[in-house]
């Protein structure tokens, strides 16, 4: 049999089925943070000096630590961020591996795990006078110790509920020699999950290959910590522009973030080309108060984020990601 | 892999993402569901990507894996038995005899007759030894074969 050609073999996709790929292109988030290895390598080496200066002073290097030192943009939290830390979970020995369950962080938008796996043999993972760039790529799948049925080089698969949920994910030496520092970033903006909710965490390879979850590596995230945050709201209607009205649909600040929400509601008759330019324009800008001051970044989908304030006036503005427009938004907080 | 780049590939794949998602589900709203999933989960995991010459590749395996959970909440009978759409004459007694074939042999066949793609791609899309793939394409050509020949018969 020849092979067929595409020409005139492929329906024609309804109208249904284009539209959510042009929208979910569209709301395709931005990623603040890489996690690629070659980012991993570039910012390592501050992290061997930080995480070695961090251990003497706290002996325990945690999510916070990671955010303020791993970010692009600088990072500041409130001080109420230490609220919502919670700390060593679990311990988990297996064959000569132990994982250990540092640090949960969940703030109701976001939620932060950081684990390390150490190799109980304590041999240095990474030679720290070599590439570390090639170490990492060559190390990148599995432990030594994993080679000896021990955990897997990380956690491969996540539920949240029971539903396998994606993550960002991070890793780099630890403190100790041996030692592999894990973090886990999840984006809880649009899941079902409620105030209260289970993670598990897959690190164990059977025999078989396959990632389990040990009862250990299950836990309760609960809603502990979110009184701190407080929500504002646009004061006013949604500001008009060609072929859609722009609508401050919330903003969130949390001890560890700001987040801000826009949402733009398209008239009838709006081309999808059209909204896909709309909805890039006015996505991926900026949100700064009424000097100008940046408050928040795009990280896509009309989300942004940026590092909370104690006080806010009653006016933002939302700046296009062309620069060329600025739409003036008061905002009023809402008593939870 | 920045933003546009994306976009730029996984629009080209349109057509193909909906056929190969048409193949293991039913409703137009369940590929939908499917394709969304898989473009989220390809952007949020592209640096796992080593090598770019691999995305068509690699998209299509996530999205096998989409749409095989979402088939999986779904009776076997709900499974598509044809298109809503016309095929070009030339195509209409192959597309019949493809649509009336097993799911398990109906996926193989698609991606190596229509899309391209080698019998160890396919094998790692769809998590099967090289030699099933080889097998399933070899039973699902002759079940095709024999579909056809009936039809010419019948004509």
């Amino acid at each position: 049999m020849k092979k067929l050609t595409e020409g005139g073999l492929y329906p024609p996709t309804p109208t249904v089925f284009s539209a959510r790929l042009w929208k979910t292109l569209s709301d395709l988030p931005d990623e603040s943070r890489s996690f690629s290895l070659g980012r991993v390598a570039a910012v390592v080496a501050l992290a061997l000096v930080l995480i070695s200066t961090l251990a003497l002073a706290t002996n325990v290097f945690g999510v916070l630590d990671f955010l303020r030192s791993f970010s692009a943009a600088p990072v500041t939290h409130l001080d109420s961020a230490g609220e919502l830390v919670r700390q060593d979970l679990a311990v988990i020995r297996r064959k000569e591996s132990e994982l250990c369950l540092r640090n949960v962080v969940f703030d109701g938008s976001r939620l932060y795990i950081l684990y390390s796996i150490t190799d109980l043999d304590g041999k240095p993972i990474l030679d720290r006078e070599q590439d570390l760039t090639e170490q990492l790529g060559e190390w990148y799948s599995i432990t030594p110790a994993a080679k000896r049925d021990g955990f897997a080089g990380m956690v491969k698969v996540a539920k949240i509920d029971g539903v396998e949920t994606p993550f960002g994910s991070y890793f780099f030496p630890g403190e100790n020699p041996g030692e592999m520092l894990y973090f886990m970033e999840f984006d809880m903006r649009n899941q079902e999950a409620g105030a209260a909710f289970e993670v598990g965490l897959a690190a164990v390879m059977n025999e078989d290959g396959w990632c389990m979850i040990p009862d250990e590596m299950r836990f309760q995230v609960t809603s502990q910590g979110l009184s701190l945050n407080r929500v504002f709201e646009q004061a006013g209607e949604p500001v008009r522009l060609e072929g859609c009205a722009v609508r401050l649909s919330r903003m969130v600040i949390t001890p560890l973030r700001a987040y801000v929400c826009f949402e733009l509601n398209f008239d009838e008759g709006v081309s999808l080309q059209s909204r896909y330019e709309i909805q890039r324009e006015w996505f991926d800008g900026v949100v700064t108060d009424a000097q100008g001051n940046l408050l928040a970044q795009s990280s896509g989908g009309g989300f942004y984020d940026g590092n909370p304030r104690d006080n806010y006036a009653d006016t933002i503005l939302l700046k296009s990601a062309s620069g060329n427009d600025v739409l003036t938004i008061r905002i009023k907080e809402v008593v939870q | 892999m920045d933003k546009q780049a994306f976009a730029d590939q996984i629009i080209a794949m349109e057509r193909m993402m909906y056929c190969i998602a048409k193949t293991i589900l039913s409703a137009d709203a369940d590929c939908a569901d499917a394709v969304q999933e898989a473009i989220l989960r390809a952007w949020k995991h592209r640096s796992a990507l080593r090598q770019e010459r691999y995305f068509r590749t690699w998209v299509t395996r996530i999205l096998i894996n989409e749409a095989r959970k979402i088939a999986k909440r779904c009776p076997l009978e709900t499974l598509p038995q044809t298109l809503a759409w016309e095929p070009p004459p030339m195509y209409g007694a192959l597309y019949a005899a493809l649509f009336s074939l097993d799911n398990a042999l109906r996926l193989p066949i698609m991606l190596h007759y229509i899309e391209g793609f080698s019998l160890a791609e396919i094998a790692s899309m769809m998590r099967i030894p090289q030699g099933t793939v080889k097998s399933r394409l070899h039973k699902g050509r002759n079940v095709l074969m024999t579909k056809l020949d009936e039809k010419e018969a019948d004509a």
